[in-house]
C-alpha cells in the first residue's frame, strides 16, 4: 500500500520551485503597485484642498454661479478661485478658469451639455457628473469637499450620492451639502404622489453617508412655491435625508429675490453659504472629528 | 512517549464519530477543492480590493462584461460548494454511519439530507411560492461540525430503529426485497424528521444560529480589532479552536482591514511621515495577524504544505500538497482543512493554534527591538503570505527577510507534527486492514 515514491516528491519540489519563481515575479509588479498606491495615498492624505463643487439646475450652464461667486468673494479677503467644467454628451470634458495656487477652498462648477429637465436627463447628468468628479479627484487629489446644488443640481447630487459615491467614500469625504430650491418630488407638491425619481431616492437612502450635514434651502415667493418649484416638493427631501445623514436642516428664504431663478444671487442665501457651507476657522475648531481624521484641517487653522 | 501518543491518537481516530468525520471530509474534498479555487479567484484575483486585480490593473484591462461574468460565476461556485457543504456533509455522514453498522446506507444518506434541510428551514411567511428560505449559515461549510453531528445522529437512528439489512452487494436486489427495505426505512425516517423539525423549530424560535454566528463574528472581529495583544490573543485562540472543530469557516478576514480607529490612525501617521516606524499603535493585533500570522490563511497553512512536501512519503500526500500549494499561496486554505484533514485532527491542534500566535509575538518582538517597522499600509485581499508584511510596510527589505525566516521557522515546527500525523495514518490503516480481515 505504501510505496516510497520519489517521483511524486520530485514533482512536488518542482512545483514548489515554479511557484517560488512565480512569487518572485509577482513581487516586482506588486512592489511598483504598492509604491504607486502609497504615494498617491500620501499625496491625498497631505492634500489641504477642500473645494466646493457646484451643480447648476436645468437649462443653466457652467456660468450660472459667476455672479454668486463674485458676491461671495466680495465679503472676504480670502478669494475663492473658480474652475468651470463642462461635460459633453460624448464624454469630452472641458475646463475654463483655474484654481489658483495656494487656494485651499476653490469653487468648481460642473455644467452639462445636456442640461434638460426630467428624470431621464437627471440620471444621465449624474453619470456625467461622476465622470467629471473622478477626473477631478485624480487631478487635484483632495480628500474632502463640500457640495452645492441649485434646483435640479440638488437632485443630481442626491442621485450621485446614492448611486456613485460609495466607490469614493473610503478616501474622499463629502462634508456638507446645500441644496437650494431642489424639487425632490419634481412637480408633485404632496408625497402622496411620489414620482419615479422620488421613489428611487427613498429606496436607496441608506446609501447616503451618515456623517454628512445637509441644508435644504427653499425660496418662497408665495406661501406655496417659489414661482417655479413647489415648497411641498422641496420639503419632500426630509423623508430622504432626515434620520439618514448626521444633520438635516430646512430653511426657507422669503422677501426680495426669493423667486426660484434669483435664489443663487439672493443675499440671504449668500450669507447661508458663508455661514454653513464654507469652512470657517471656527467650524474646524469645534469639529474634533475633522481634526482627528485629517491632519490638514488643523494645519489650516494655524 | 511518541508511541503512546500515536496509540492514543489511533484510538481517538477509531471512535465512530471521528471515523465518520474523516471519511466524510475525505469524500467531500473534491467539492471543497472547487470551492477553494472559486474563493481564490474571487477574493485574490477578481475582487476590486484584491491583490491580483490591483497589480495587474484589471480594472482597466478587463472588459466590464467579462469581469461581471467571472465575478458572478465564482460567486455561484462558492455558493453551491461551500454554501451547501453542510447538506452534502450530512448526507455522507449519515450514509457512512449506517454503513458502519450495516444498515440501509442509501436511505440513511437521503434521510440525513432531508433532516439537515429541515433543521435549517426558516419558517418565514413566504411571499413567493417558488422561493424557500434556509438558514444558510447552518448549511454552509462554516457549520460543518453541526452537519456532521446531524448526519451521525441520523445514522445512529437507523442503527437503533431500522432493521439491519444492507442492500446486498453481490446479489442483485429483487424489487420485492427493495420494497421491504424501503418500508423498513419509514420508521427511522419519521423519527429523524420529527427530531429535525423540533430542532429546526427551536432554531427558528431562538434564532440560535444567528446568535452563534454573531458570537463567532464578534470573536473574529474582536480578535482582529483594535485592542492590545493581551486581549486579542486569547480571542484569536478561541476563534482558531472553533475553526479546528469545524465551526466558522474559511473566512477569517485575511487582509483589507477595515480602516477604522487605530489602524486608520496608523495609516494616517505613516502617510504623513513616509514610513511605518513610530506609528502610534505599533502592536495592533489585527495588523500583526495579517502581516505575520497569516501565511496561507489561518494556521499558517503554507508552512504545512511545504512540510508535507518535505516529509510526505505517500504519493497521495504529495498530490494533495501539490493541488493545494497555489490556493494556499493566495490564502485560500480550506483545502487542507478538509483534505488532510486538519479539522478534528488532534495532532495538528497544537501547531494550528499556537503557530499563528508564535508568529504574531515574534513579529511584535522584532518591532519592539526595532529590527523591523510596523506594517500600517493597506494590504490587498489575498496577498501571498510571504509578501504581506513587505507590502504592509511599503517595501521594507528587512521585513521581507524576516517574513522568510519566519516561514522557515514555521515549516520547521510543522515537520515533526506532519511526521507524527503520517505515522498515525499508517498505523490506523494497518489496524483497519486487520479489522476488516
Amino acid at each position: 500500500m505504501l510505496i516510497i515514491n520519489d517521483k511524486e516528491r520530485r514533482r512536488s519540489v518542482r512545483l514548489l520551485a515554479v511557484v517560488t519563481i512565480l512569487l518572485i515575479m509577482l513581487a516586482f509588479p506588486a512592489y511598483f503597485w504598492m509604491k504607486d498606491t502609497n504615494h498617491y495615498l500620501a499625496q491625498r492624505s497631505k492634500a489641504r484642498m477642500s473645494p466646493i463643487i457646484m451643480i447648476p439646475g436645468s437649462s443653466a450652464t457652467k456660468n450660472r454661479f459667476d455672479q454668486m461667486v463674485t458676491l461671495l468673494n466680495k465679503d472676504t479677503s480670502h478669494k475663492h478661485s473658480l474652475l468651470k467644467m463642462e461635460v459633453y454628451n460624448d464624454g469630452k470634458i472641458t475646463y475654463t478658469g483655474k484654481i489658483s495656487q495656494g487656494d485651499n477652498e476653490p469653487i468648481i462648477v460642473v455644467g452639462f451639455q445636456n442640461n434638460h429637465d426630467g428624470y431621464d436627463n437627471i440620471k444621465k447628468q449624474a453619470k456625467m457628473f461622476d465622470a467629471a468628479f473622478s477626473e477631478l479627484i485624480d487631478q487635484y487629489k483632495f480628500n474632502n469637499f463640500k457640495a452645492f446644488g441649485h434646483s435640479n443640481g440638488g437632485l443630481i447630487w442626491t442621485l450621485w450620492l446614492e448611486k456613485y459615491y460609495s466607490q469614493y467614500s473610503d478616501y474622499v469625504k463629502i462634508k456638507r451639502l446645500m441644496t437650494v430650491g431642489s424639487p425632490f418630488n419634481l412637480n408633485e407638491s404632496s408625497t402622496k404622489n411620489p414620482t419615479q425619481m422620488y421613489t428611487y431616492f427613498l429606496k436607496h437612502k441608506n446609501k447616503l453617508p451618515s456623517s454628512l450635514d445637509v441644508y435644504s434651502v427653499s425660496g418662497a415667493d408665495t406661501y406655496t412655491e417659489d414661482g417655479i418649484v413647489k415648497l411641498g416638493s422641496v420639503r419632500a427631501g426630509r423623508y430622504i435625508y432626515q434620520k439618514q445623514v448626521k444633520h438635516y436642516t430646512e430653511m426657507t428664504v422669503t422677501g426680495s429675490k426669493a423667486q426660484h431663478s434669483s435664489l443663487p444671487q439672493n443675499r440671504q442665501i449668500i450669507r447661508l453659504i458663508e455661514e454653513y457651507l464654507l469652512d470657517s476657522d471656527q467650524q474646524n475648531a469645534i469639529n474634533p472629528k475633522a481634526k482627528k481624521t485629517s491632519h490638514d484641517s488643523s494645519l489650516q487653522n494655524q | 512517549m511518541p508511541n503512546r501518543l500515536i496509540k492514543w491518537v489511533v484510538r481517538f481516530n477509531q471512535r465512530s464519530f471521528i471515523k465518520i468525520t474523516r471519511q466524510t471530509l475525505m469524500l467531500l474534498f473534491p467539492i471543497a477543492y472547487v470551492g477553494v479555487l472559486a474563493v481564490m479567484l474571487k477574493k485574490a484575483f477578481f475582487a476590486t480590493d484584491s491583490f491580483f486585480y490591483n497589480i495587474a490593473n484589471l480594472g482597466d484591462l478587463m472588459p466590464d462584461w467579462l469581469w461581471n461574468g467571472v465575478t458572478a460565476f465564482t460567486y455561484g461556485l462558492v455558493k453551491v460548494t461551500f454554501g451547501m457543504f453542510g447538506v452534502m456533509a450530512a448526507y455522507a455522514a449519515a450514509r457512512y454511519t449506517a454503513k458502519l453498522y450495516h444498515c440501509d446506507a442509501p436511505m440513511a444518506g437521503m434521510t440525513g439530507f432531508v433532516t439537515m434541510l429541515l433543521v435549517a428551514f426558516r419558517y418565514v411567511r413566504a411571499t413567493n411560492d417558488s422561493i424557500i428560505s434556509f438558514d444558510w449559515n447552518l448549511l454552509s461549510v462554516r457549520s460543518v461540525l453541526f452537519a456532521l453531528i446531524v448526519g451521525y445522529g441520523v445514522g445512529q437512528v437507523y442503527r437503533w430503529l431500522g432493521k439491519s439489512g444492507e442492500p446486498g452487494e453481490q446479489t442483485i436486489e429483487t424489487l420485492e426485497k427493495m420494497q421491504q427495505r424501503v418500508l423498513n426505512a419509514l420508521k427511522p425516517l419519521f423519527f429523524c424528521l420529527t427530531i429535525g423539525a423540533i430542532v429546526g423549530a427551536l432554531f427558528n424560535w431562538m434564532t440560535l444560529s444567528t446568535w452563534l454566528n454573531l458570537v463567532y463574528t464578534w470573536l473574529e472581529n474582536f480578535g482582529q480589532g483594535n485592542q492590545s495583544l493581551w486581549v486579542a490573543i486569547p480571542l484569536i485562540i478561541v476563534s482558531l479552536l472553533l475553526s479546528w472543530f469545524g465551526i466558522g469557516g474559511p473566512s477569517i478576514n485575511t487582509a483589507a482591514q477595515g480602516l477604522t480607529g487605530a489602524a486608520a490612525a496608523n495609516l494616517n501617521y505613516a502617510l504623513q511621515h513616509g514610513s511605518g516606524w513610530n506609528v502610534p499603535y505599533k502592536y495592533l493585533a489585527s495588523t500583526l495577524y495579517s502581516s505575520f500570522a497569516n501565511f496561507g490563511g489561518d494556521g499558517v497553512m503554507l508552512a504545512l504544505v511545504i512540510a508535507l512536501i518535505i516529509v510526505g512519503h505517500q504519493p497521495e500526500v504529495q498530490r494533495l500538497a501539490r493541488w493545494n500549494l497555489v490556493p494556499v499561496l493566495f490564502n485560500s486554505s480550506y483545502g487542507l482543512m478538509i483534505g488532510l484533514p486538519v479539522i478534528l485532527n488532534p495532532i495538528f491542534l497544537l501547531p494550528y493554534l499556537l503557530l499563528p500566535i508564535a508568529n504574531l509575538l515574534l513579529g511584535a518582538l522584532a518591532i519592539l527591538l526595532h529590527l523591523i517597522p510596523a506594517t500600517p499600509y493597506p494590504l490587498p485581499m489575498g496577498t501571498p503570505g510571504p509578501l504581506a508584511a513587505f507590502i504592509g510596510s511599503n517595501g521594507d527589505w528587512e521585513i521581507l527577510l524576516f517574513s522568510l525566516v519566519l516561514l522557515v521557522f514555521d515549516v520547521w515546527v510543522y515537520i515533526p507534527f506532519v511526521r507524527l500525523a503520517l505515522g498515525v495514518e499508517l498505523k490506523t490503516q494497518r489496524e483497519k486492514a486487520v479489522a476488516s480481515c
